[in-house]
């Protein structure tokens, strides 16, 4: 089956118009007492992958668990043909066409309504919510210097949220691409909120926010600065100065270089660094 | 080491600006059907990311074809 490139399958954000095809704002929603309740669909991406129906937890065999995943990356609308070449990608067109419907199938069985299937397009349902979509998000909010974040986006759940990798132990192509991707997102995001949360004098949060992206790529040192500052600002030279010496072991040892001038002089007794 | 199967390298770089060697990278690589990143390599400058692929695509080279 041909294959699409992973930025071909981002999603299009609108219905299909094909009279065959159920477009579900038009659909007529009951009203008032007759109004049904549809449980909320969460799929959580970051760390591992999980579905859950109302809060409870539901296991997903790996086909569903694929097929759900590739449209909550993805957002909005994407072709059959695109998800089938993705998912299914050493058979004929037929065969993954063929598989794709079965995995439809089976998963209306067993997460009726998750999935809104067009002829020729699907989609998460509106009910579906996906951490990995909201975490992106808050992260973009973060980095808009024009629009700004919500200050309800500076706060320590936030930190949690820009904090986990995107299905770590997926190898997919499709997965791979916006895994880095988000890596390098949540690494700069990260390092804003601990900014943010420096300014507003919440030094051992914007600490945890730079320790976080410190986490994610030990060798960047524009997260050991982040950290650096928290310690500084809350007046903890000496923290500051061992953060600036591990940092500087860390790249000495592993890339045979030294901090960059920039991060010397944050510290204020820049004599009072040991020489290596 | 020849493999038929191929692999997979992914190079993550960065610029540290203000830095003597300003491009740092951190490459995983796979071998064969492996899927898990078999070795993961922290380096700065074009010429050790260059060295670390070439030896990388050497190792899935079968050695019939070196």
């Amino acid at each position: 089956m041909q294959v699409a490139h992973p930025h071909d399958l981002r999603g299009t954000n609108h219905h299909d118009d094909h009279p065959l095809v159920e477009n579900p704002s038009r659909r007529v929603r009951p009203e008032g007492l007759f109004a049904l309740r549809e449980p909320p669909m969460r799929i959580r991406l970051l760390g591992c992958f999980s579905f859950s129906v109302d809060d409870a937890p539901r296991t997903l065999p790996p086909g569903s668990q694929r097929l759900l995943t590739i449209l909550a990356l993805r957002g909005g609308t994407i072709h059959r043909a695109q998800v089938a070449g993705a998912l299914w990608r050493d058979v004929t067109d037929a065969h993954a066409y063929g598989s794709l419907r079965s995995e439809l199938w089976r998963l209306r069985r067993i997460a009726r309504g998750a999935i809104e299937a067009g002829l020729h397009e699907l989609q998460l349902a509106d009910r579906v919510s996906v951490d990995f979509q909201d975490a992106s998000r808050l992260a973009r909010r973060l980095l808009n210097s024009r629009s700004g974040s919500r200050e309800s986006d500076i706060t320590a759940a936030s930190i949690r949220m820009l904090s986990g990798d995107l299905l770590p132990d997926w190898y997919d192509d499709w997965v791979v691409m916006e895994a880095e991707q988000w890596r390098q997102l949540r690494l700069h995001a990260l390092e804003a909120l601990s900014g943010r949360l420096r300014e507003q004098g919440r030094y051992g949060e914007a600490l945890d926010a730079a320790l976080g992206a410190v986490a994610a790529e030990p060798l960047r040192e524009s997260a050991h600065r982040a950290a650096i500052l928290a310690h500084l600002s809350e007046g903890n030279q000496s923290e500051a100065i061992r953060a600036f010496e591990r940092y500087r072991d860390l790249i000495g040892t592993e890339l045979g270089l030294e901090p960059t001038d920039c991060l010397r002089q944050l510290l204020p007794g820049e004599d009072r660094v040991t020489p290596p | 080491m020849g493999n038929d199967s191929g692999g997979v390298l992914l190079i993550r770089a960065w610029i540290e600006q203000g830095s003597a060697e300003p491009l740092r990278a951190r490459i995983q690589a796979t071998i064969g059907l492996s899927q898990a990143p078999a070795s993961s390599h922290a380096l700065a400058g074009v010429d050790d990311v260059l060295e670390v692929v070439r030896a990388w695509l050497q190792q899935i080279l079968p050695a019939s074809l070196v």
